[in-house]
């Protein structure tokens, strides 16, 4: 039996909680590649994904979900072109803690630009419960400016449920029949 | 060094590279690197070096290797090395720069492996494999480096199909290669399955049907699969208590036709008569002066904190009396705003951060103060011949949610559609999309340019894909399960 293989992509800055929002709702237990972090990235995360991270969402019939997140680093991003070649969506996660937000939505959409013209973006902003500005409202004014339409929620990467909202809010993007 | 074909992807060695920068490499000439490269586990093996000129040592270690073996070397680096014997790719690398050095050492190796031969075949006398390399320097071993065994040692185990060791750290076996260098170690890569987690997994179920059994079964399953992330809702729900607190938000109109909904008064009303409109006020007022806003609804005093997009408030939005204070009519006077000074406000705030227990998301408060306030009207404001669209999704993690929410959020996004519109073509009860038509209103989250409704008047909302629709059964029947 020939396997579907589909991918959605996790993208970010570093510690924006890709990896832990693969692990929220991957079927396995993720296959990750965080390392000591060595440089500036140490100064918001204790350890930092070099390569990217992996997991999976189980369909039944052989049939799979995979989901990558790529390296925080930006000194790897030209890993990105090849991480999202089969990819159906992006996930973008921001860190609501970084000093410039702004400046972080408009590096990742513009770095998977054509990605995200061709496929699906959905926004996930974590860390709102350590610091609440900006706002939605905010991001959402962003999102316009840079010129993206894209459902945007708040979530803790922790929460399953809150990742699979953001993955059905990706899916019903993608296709707003999807459940009928 | 052997003879060489250009039309094979070049062995390459990686030296003296820190892990991090090994794990991406080893990723790229796994994948679409891998038309250029290919990887092998020793320097005697290789066509060519990949070296990173920054690591410590390394570019001495690469002279003495290039000394003995006298085979290229792809060098990274920040700076220019002003070394003609290596390909230099500039740091931050690309992927298409490191093709570039690929296809360039090919190119050489191809042209020295061509004169070889020409030579061969005049020269007898002069073996290939001398030609080229100079005569080892005296004392030096290939692998006494301390910089490989390094690299070595602290290899993160990466694998070309992505699957990684990752927190587990598995310590590379290290083994002895009998038959090439004596004293090379290389690390062997464990290879990994990812495992399984020990959590249910249900087998796919059936798309819904259309029927009117299957389609209450489908509320309450499409609330059950989103309730739980209303910040307020997390204790578990008696199907009995999700259809009232359904009822309180969404009214239990089946089907209202158009004319209906704006001849019937009961099923009109007017935000400024009720606490909403003051609610709205009050977050118009606290985005202008960005201080905190006080609503005095006698005995409760509400406040609006916009800086944190929070709201104060002493009545639990779940509550039965915050739903009969939004659906109850206001008097003349009964609600007043105040907008707080600095002292004032900084005492809220520190009450806000300490009492949590009395303070919302901003955005959640006013969207379930909407639906209370509506219950399945819709404001005597509306146009029922209008075409709206949905400008932004709500913060569907955070809000109170009712079934279909996101999907009319979904197909509301792709084209405008006047409210009974949705409903037919989602063949849903009209008042959901009542509801939600109510809760983006009070977040002003429509489209108010006219141009930009108009280009997607026409759009046509993609068809059901089935890998799509099969990870969203999949998703919404987890959660509804979990």
């Amino acid at each position: 039996m020939s396997q579907i293989n589909r991918k959605i992509i996790f993208t970010g800055p570093v510690g924006s909680g890709k990896t832990t929002a693969i692990n929220s709702i991957s079927d396995i237990d993720i296959v990750s590649t965080n390392q000591n972090a060595s440089d500036m990235t140490q100064k918001r995360k204790r350890d930092t994904t070099v390569a990217m991270d992996y997991g999976v969402i189980k369909l039944g019939n052989d049939e799979k979900v995979h989901l990558y997140g790529t390296p925080g680093q930006e000194r790897f991003d030209f890993m990105w072109s090849i991480l999202t070649k089969g990819g159906i969506g992006l996930v973008l996660l921001l860190d609501n803690t970084r000093k410039d937000s702004f400046n972080d939505m408009k590096f990742y959409t513009n770095s998977f630009k054509d990605f995200i013209e061709e496929h699906q973006m959905v926004v996930g902003i974590t860390q709102t419960d350590r610091q609440r500005t900006p706002s939605i409202s905010q991001y959402r004014e962003w999102l316009d400016e840079l010129g993206y339409e894209a459902p945007i929620f708040e979530v803790d990467a922790r929460k399953r449920e809150d990742i699979s909202l953001l993955l059905q809010g990706l899916l019903l993007s993608l296709d707003p029949g999807v459940a009928e | 060094m052997g003879t060489f074909k250009q039309s094979h992807p070049l062995k390459v060695y990686l030296s003296d590279i820190s892990p991090h920068s090994q794990a991406i490499l080893e990723f790229f000439i796994g994948s679409t690197g891998g038309k250029t490269f290919t990887l092998v586990a020793t320097a005697a093996e290789a066509d060519a070096y990949i070296t990173d000129f920054d690591y410590p040592g390394s570019k001495e270690h690469w002279e003495a290797e290039h000394a003995v073996s006298a085979k290229p070397c792809i060098a990274l680096s920040i700076e220019d090395p002003q070394n003609p014997l290596v390909e230099w790719v500039s740091k931050p690398i690309t992927a298409n720069a490191l093709v570039d050095a690929g296809v360039s050492i090919s190119q050489k190796l191809q042209k020295v492996s061509s004169d070889n031969q020409e030579e061969e075949s005049t020269t007898e006398t002069v073996s290939r494999r001398s030609f080229k390399r100079p005569p080892p320097l005296p004392g030096l071993s290939t692998t006494q480096s301390p910089f490989r065994k390094k690299v070595l040692s602290s290899s993160p185990a990466i694998h070309t199909a992505g699957y990684t060791s990752g927190n587990r750290h598995h310590a590379p076996v290290i083994r002895e290669v009998a038959g090439q260098h004596d004293d090379v170690a290389v690390a062997e890569r464990p290879k990994l399955e990812p495992k399984v987690k020990q959590t249910t997994s249900t087998p796919a179920r059936p798309q819904t049907s259309s029927s009117v059994a299957t389609q209450q079964a489908e509320e309450i399953r499409d609330d059950a699969s989103t309730q739980d992330n209303s910040p307020a809702r997390r204790q578990v729900l008696s199907v009995e208590q999700i259809r009232r607190r359904q009822k309180l938000l969404c009214g239990n109109h089946e089907n209202i036709s158009h004319s209906k909904l704006k001849q019937n008064e009961e099923l009109n009303y007017n935000s400024e008569n009720f606490f909403l409109g003051t609610l709205i006020a009050g977050l118009r007022l606290a985005k202008q002066t960005k201080q905190v806003v006080q609503i005095k609804f006698e005995p409760h005093q509400f406040y609006i904190c916009y800086d944190e997009y929070l709201v104060f408030s002493p009545l639990e939005p779940q509550s039965d009396e915050y739903a009969e204070l939004c659906f109850t009519r206001v008097k003349p006077g009964q609600v007043n705003l105040h907008i707080l000074g600095s002292k004032e406000s900084n005492e809220i705030k520190k009450r806000i951060h300490t009492d949590a227990n009395f303070t919302h998301d901003l955005e959640s408060f006013i969207w379930t103060s909407s639906l209370l306030t509506s219950r399945g009207r819709v404001p005597s404001t509306l146009d029922c011949e209008t075409q709206y669209l949905l400008k932004h999704w709500p913060n569907f993690t955070r809000i109170e949610n009712f079934p279909f929410a996101m999907k009319i959020a979904a197909r509301w996004q792709k084209k405008p559609y006047k409210l009974s519109e949705i409903a037919r073509e989602m063949d849903i009860p009209i008042r959901y999309v009542i509801a939600f038509y109510n809760g983006v209103l009070g977040l002003s989250l429509f489209e108010t340019k006219q141009s930009k409704i108009e280009q997607k008047i026409n759009i046509q909302p993609p068809k059901n894909k089935g890998l799509i629709a099969r990870l969203f059964g999949r998703l919404t029947r987890n959660e509804a399960t979990s």
